[in-house]
């Protein structure tokens, strides 16, 4: 749920994603539901987290969303077509847990704000 | 999107609380893990949704979250008790839903504070 | 800011984020049991501390903070 993928710096990226015809969120109405704006976001929040992990010379692990706060949704929602752009902020980090701060927005309308939290896994952690 | 009987099925609808069971196969446990199957936090999310929607009899959508903590996992064949505390203000519904594992309520999987138009 | 004035402050917005009441905050009280943080409610803390304080916790110093007087030092010495 991420074409593009563009690094600023460690704490910042921008993301797009155009809705395929076929986008497993899309609803009854012809829109993306809430809960697909959010996996854009975690899935941004991994790349920019896989980008750095490889940059720094470790492996990309598994990750997970551990919380999602002050999300505010504006509608309407995006239909297929419609390209997404989200800018990425790291808020902080400690250990293997990573706080993002994330706007989305289409055609410079912002459709979703929120805080995520993104658990990646240790590396060698059990399977 | 519909998840129920394709991402979940309802056992048992009573009250506040609902029990179902996360279904063994779907799709989306292709990419999500190879290998290792878990439920994305995202779909949880929208079950949760699709049990309000059942609760109430209108289609709905998420205004805003305040908080959703994905404590723990959720997998294919899990068998858990969501349970909803629901208040109408004006158009919009705030919820409070937990979602637990069936025989225990220790076991939190998920924690929803969000409001619904 | 006097050291005085930011623990009062700090207290505020820890008690505010973490819903505990103000009064269980004491200066040699363990700050996660106080406020019942895991690891992903201590990257909550840290992220208030750096946007309240302009402080940066840094992961490897965490372990040193402890208590809230520990918190209290290594924020004010970094202000």
């Amino acid at each position: 749920m991420v074409d593009g993928y563009f690094f600023e710096d460690d704490l910042h990226c921008r993301s797009e994603l155009t809705v395929a015809a076929d986008n497993m969120f899309l609803g009854e109405g012809g829109c993306v539901a809430e809960e697909g704006l959010l996996e854009h976001v975690a899935q941004t929040s991994a790349a920019h987290i896989g980008h750095i992990r490889k940059m720094e010379g470790q492996s990309v692990t598994l990750g997970y969303i551990g919380d999602i706060k002050r999300a505010v949704f504006t509608p309407p929602m995006p239909a297929a077509g419609d390209t997404l752009h989200t800018k990425l902020t790291v808020v902080s980090q400690v250990g293997n847990v990573t706080l993002v701060s994330a706007e989305t927005s289409v055609d410079a309308r912002v459709v979703l704000t929120c805080r995520m939290k993104l658990a990646n896994e240790n590396e060698g952690d059990a399977r | 999107m519909k998840l129920n009987g394709t991402l979940y099925q309802i056992l048992q609808d009573e009250g506040a609380a609902i029990t179902l069971q996360l279904c063994d196969s779907h799709p989306v446990y292709e990419g999500h893990f190879p290998g290792m199957p878990i439920t994305p936090g995202v779909l949880t999310l929208g079950m949760i949704r699709e049990c309000v929607e059942l609760r109430t009899g209108r289609a709905l959508r998420f205004s805003s979250i305040k908080s959703c903590r994905l404590a723990a996992m959720v997998r294919p064949g899990d068998v858990l008790k969501l349970t909803m505390d629901i208040t109408r203000e004006g158009d919009s519904l705030k919820v409070k839903a937990s979602l637990t594992g069936a025989e225990n309520e220790e076991d939190l999987r998920l924690q929803l504070d969000a409001e619904f138009l | 800011m006097e050291k005085d004035e930011m623990i009062k402050k700090m207290v505020e917005i820890l008690a505010d984020e973490f819903e505990v009441d103000a009064e269980t905050i004491q200066p040699e009280a363990n700050i996660k049991e106080t406020m019942h943080l895991d690891s992903l409610s201590l990257v909550d803390m840290v992220a208030l501390v750096n946007e309240e304080f302009g402080v940066e916790i840094k992961t490897p110093d965490l372990p040193t903070i402890k208590t809230f007087t520990d918190l209290y030092d290594y924020v004010f010495t970094r202000m």
